[in-house]
């Protein structure tokens, strides 16, 4: 938390002067994998680093195609990247945001995971996973082979033999 | 490149973010998801994914306990409930086959913990022998661990205390015992490697710092890599360290500006501090908790915390205990110590202990769990899966 806000701190006037001076120009399309162009300024997306390394390498001209995200999830993905470059939110509303932002249901999360996985955006990808994980906690074995779709590969006998090995973990 | 949305939606997760997310993960579900798929039981197995559930673990408050032994049971308390207001302490099984922590009156249980493992000793004091065994309280495992073969006749050699450690550059927990064999001079130390499941023991030269009395009581501390022992050196109290990578030992001076030396007011005489100190952790740092004062009316206790160099944290009022820093909350405004009370009857002294939280802001201190007892013994451990 420490790092983040000092992160802020120095990032802020660096990147306002950086945005004056570009103004308008830097505003960057992002195409949905169905096909809806979202257009936000340069600063907001390039907290994905997958979008940065492309503008970094002079790809960013045209529409980014983002074939793996849909338009829905693109849309929460941004509102958390616009939150994340605001910094006049202090550390507590912050938090707040973000509390609220992962209280969604397991589908939506599944997809923010993955697109945060695959436009590589560190702080959203740790706080759908700490989310995934919560949600993992108290859970069966047999839930969690049903919520990923994992075959169970054990025969009944093998996975008898692990079970008592640590029945305790089965306690309520 | 047709994707069918189903009704029921599947998610598939890439290996990668599994391990991420499963590392987050209390043991206790672990130990249950085990039996969901080969694949999660070989991942939750792994020794590689036990270091890092152990790094995630160890940033995580609501992963740290503290293990109470009392004179006839083991408590476990959560390090989050431990700086808040109601304190109790959850029973843990410990029934070890062939390794009785309570029966004998000569025994002596002592407790090291580092990593997430405890290793315990039960140190006979009628026959000089010492037996190990190393648990795991979080997964409920544990291993005795077999005698050393090398050491010589109990009768002709002086033990100090044990430590237990893990040595980063192997990966591996290791237990350490020093010890002199009379009537010559001859220092030697014996080392356990929990991996290799083997004793091996180490000739020391004479000139080596580790020549330097060990005091007998103070118990040692596992910090970043090495084990401190307090010790007397030419006289002067001083620390040192055995670093379980190098397998060498070194010196740590005590902080400059603390007398162990405390003049006494009207007659001058030297009144020597140098018993009342002992060493613990702070955080994931080394700290010295010490009796030291201006004149012998004029006594407090100073807590030294040793980042790059000693700090010093607090001074707090001496009330005539010893203190062994073990933890400290979140925010570093209190600290839990095991206090160490001597009370005489007639001549021979005996140690009383007991756990107690000080607040270092308010300076107030409040006992936990237990009233003074001549048998408590604690510890802290992180939730790991090094020992399944």
């Amino acid at each position: 938390a420490i790092q983040s806000s000092r992160f802020s701190c120095v990032g802020f006037p660096l990147a306002y002067i950086f945005l004056a001076c570009k103004k308008k120009s830097m505003a960057l399309k992002l195409k949905s994998s169905d096909n809806k162009i979202f257009e936000v300024e340069e600063l907001v997306a390039v907290q994905s680093e997958t979008i940065k390394s492309l503008v970094e390498d002079g790809c960013a001209n045209n529409v980014i195609p983002l074939p793996n995200v849909d338009s829905k999830t693109l849309e929460l993905v941004l509102d958390w990247c616009k939150n994340h470059v605001d910094v006049k939110l202090d550390e507590e509303k912050l938090k707040e945001y973000e509390d609220k932002f992962i209280e969604v249901d397991l589908a939506v999360l599944y997809d923010l995971l993955m697109a945060a996985n695959y436009l590589n955006i560190k702080d959203l990808l740790n706080r759908a996973s700490q989310k995934v994980a919560d949600m993992l906690k108290g859970k069966k074995p047999e839930q969690i082979r049903e919520t990923f779709n994992i075959v169970n590969d054990f025969s009944p006998e093998e996975e008898e033999e692990i079970r008592k090995e640590n029945l305790w973990a089965f306690e309520e | 490149m047709r994707i069918c949305k189903a009704r029921r939606r599947s998610f598939t997760i890439p290996n990668d973010l599994v391990e991420d997310i499963l590392s987050r993960l209390p043991v206790k579900s672990l130990m249950r998801f085990k039996c969901v798929s080969k694949a999660w039981h070989t991942l939750i197995s792994s020794r590689q994914f036990a270091k890092s559930h152990f790094q995630r673990a160890s940033q995580n408050p609501s992963c740290m306990n503290v293990l109470v032994l009392t004179d006839n049971c083991v408590l476990s308390l959560g390090y989050e409930a431990l700086f808040h207001s109601c304190v109790h302490g959850q029973p843990v099984d410990v029934d070890f086959k062939g390794f009785p922590l309570w029966g004998e009156e000569y025994v002596e249980t002592n407790l090291a913990s580092c990593n997430g493992l405890v290793c315990i000793e039960l140190y006979n004091r009628r026959k000089c022998t010492s037996e190990y065994l190393v648990w795991n309280p979080s997964t409920k495992s544990y291993k005795n661990i077999p005698r050393p073969t090398s050491t010589p006749d109990s009768r002709s050699c002086w033990f100090y205390r044990f430590g237990f450690g893990y040595d980063y550059s192997t990966d591996d927990h290791k237990i350490v015992r020093p010890y002199k064999i009379f009537p010559f001079d001859i220092r030697r130390i014996e080392i356990f490697a929990l991996k290799t499941f083997t004793w091996k023991t180490i000739l020391v030269d004479v000139d080596n710092i580790y020549n330097c009395s060990l005091p007998l009581i103070p118990k040692t501390t596992y910090c970043k890599g090495a084990i401190y022992w307090t010790a007397m050196r030419y006289g002067k109290p001083s620390i040192i360290y055995f670093d379980l990578a190098e397998e060498i030992f070194h010196e740590l001076p005590w902080p400059e500006s603390v007398l162990y030396c405390v003049r006494d007011g009207s007659s001058g005489k030297c009144f020597y501090t140098s018993g009342l100190w002992e060493l613990g952790t702070f955080g994931e740092h080394l700290c010295l908790s010490v009796c030291t004062g201006e004149s012998r009316k004029n006594l407090c206790v100073q807590l030294w915390v040793m980042k790059e160099s000693w700090t010093r944290l607090a001074t707090i009022p001496y009330l005539g205990t010893c203190l062994r820093p073990m933890c400290a909350s979140k925010n570093g405004e209190k600290v839990l110590m095991r206090e160490t009370q001597v009370k005489y009857v007639g001549i021979t002294g005996e140690c009383y202990y007991k756990l107690v939280e000080w607040n270092l802001t308010d300076h107030t201190c409040t006992s936990i769990l237990c009233d003074p007892s001549p048998r408590m013994e604690a510890a802290t451990y992180v939730e790991s899966l090094y020992l399944q």
